[in-house]
């Protein structure tokens, strides 16, 4: 019998997102969950997360994310290391299908918890990275590792080459990418390069889960006067063009597993938002089955 | 293991991003820093709106205990 790949929802404490999700639980739709272990990191876990994570453990449908690790920092803190005791601990909670992390780099020595920056491609980047993905696998109780695509970069040439970059990184654990479409759509529209080129780029052939999300437009003062920035803000509607890029990529993805949507706990305040935002996720869970690869 | 010149750079640029009152401030500040060739190269390619963008975040970091 022929499958799809899940489809599933990241989930966060925040209530208006618990409450905005209720009714895709309710309906039997969400078939995966992906989950920030940072967030359990200080304890204080709502005993409804737990017995979420549990029950979807226990289906072989749990996912795990990091966003405090900071695999690109040039120094390995102590700040890293207790990160990794901690992930180890929340991994060997439950059974993970697999584990990723942000490319980039989250932290300096004397400050932390960033959203992360872009690194330029040169080897000794490449070697770093290549160190902390081996240092997470090993804490990752047998569970793959894998790296996120950022939405931020400085130029044009970080946005063609990110694929590469991504792919260098991740060769010696064999590890997986982590899609994330709006990132990448950030690229395209901020650097003028057509999404579907930044698709074909990245190494697809490594693609086990992919993240779907809206994000916001920012105005950027510039030399040459205001001009429009797009961001990763996780706190809006999925664009349209975020939809079309889905069917693009997900035939050009043999081993892909899982598609996330993502958004951020308060940003659903608004009457009509819980509403959009379950459409969105019905029209990506659409989007997969008609256009996802099968799995014999 | 570490890289200095990697780590070297990311405190110069997270310190310009802190510091600086605009992009051009901040590409200043990096250009006066004395970096590896690539770091500067990567440096003078930046777009502004990159650099205004990642000033934002780095203003959100926090100081780590």
């Amino acid at each position: 019998m022929k499958t799809h790949p899940k489809v599933g929802l990241s989930i966060l404490p925040e209530g208006d997102l618990r409450v905005a999700q209720l009714p895709l639980f309710a309906d039997g739709l969400v078939e995966a969950i992906e989950w920030t272990i940072d967030a359990e990191f200080e304890g204080g876990v709502p005993d409804w997360v737990d017995a979420l994570l549990d029950h979807y453990a226990a289906a072989g449908a749990l996912y795990a994310h990091g966003v405090e690790f900071s695999p690109l920092s040039g120094v390995f803190e102590a700040r890293q290391s207790r990160w990794l005791e901690r992930a180890q601990g929340a991994l060997g909670k439950r059974p993970y299908r697999h584990v990723s992390e942000h490319f980039g780099f989250t932290t300096v020595p004397g400050l932390a918890r960033g959203t992360p920056l872009p690194v330029p491609f040169v080897a000794g980047a490449v070697a770093i990275g290549r160190d902390r993905l081996r240092l997470l696998q090993e804490v990752a109780s047998g569970a793959p590792v894998g790296l996120e695509n950022l939405a931020l970069a400085m130029n044009r040439d970080d946005v063609l080459v990110h694929g590469e970059f991504l792919d260098q990184l991740l060769e010696p654990t064999d590890g997986f990418l982590l899609l994330d479409l709006h990132n990448l759509y950030c690229q395209a529209q901020n650097f003028d390069v057509p999404a579907d080129e930044l698709v074909r780029a990245m190494p697809l052939h490594r693609v086990q889960e992919i993240h779907v999300s809206g994000g916001s437009w920012s105005t950027v003062n510039t030399p040459a006067g205001p001009r429009p920035f797009r961001r990763d803000s996780h706190d809006g509607a999925i664009p349209s063009d975020v939809f079309a890029i889905l069917a693009f990529a997900l035939p050009r993805c043999p081993r892909l597993e899982v598609v996330f949507v993502e958004r951020l706990g308060h940003t659903l305040q608004q009457a009509g938002d819980a509403a959009r935002y379950r459409e969105d996720y019905q029209r990506v869970r659409a989007i997969v089955i008609a256009e996802g690869p099968s799995h014999g | 293991m570490d890289d200095p010149e990697l780590a070297e750079f990311q405190a110069a640029l997270i310190e310009a991003l802190r510091r600086a009152s605009s992009p051009e401030a901040a590409l200043s500040l990096l250009e006066r820093t004395p970096l590896a060739e690539w770091a500067q190269q990567w440096i003078a390619q930046s777009d502004p709106r990159s650099l205004e963008t990642a000033m934002l975040l780095v203003r959100r970091w926090t100081q780590d205990e």
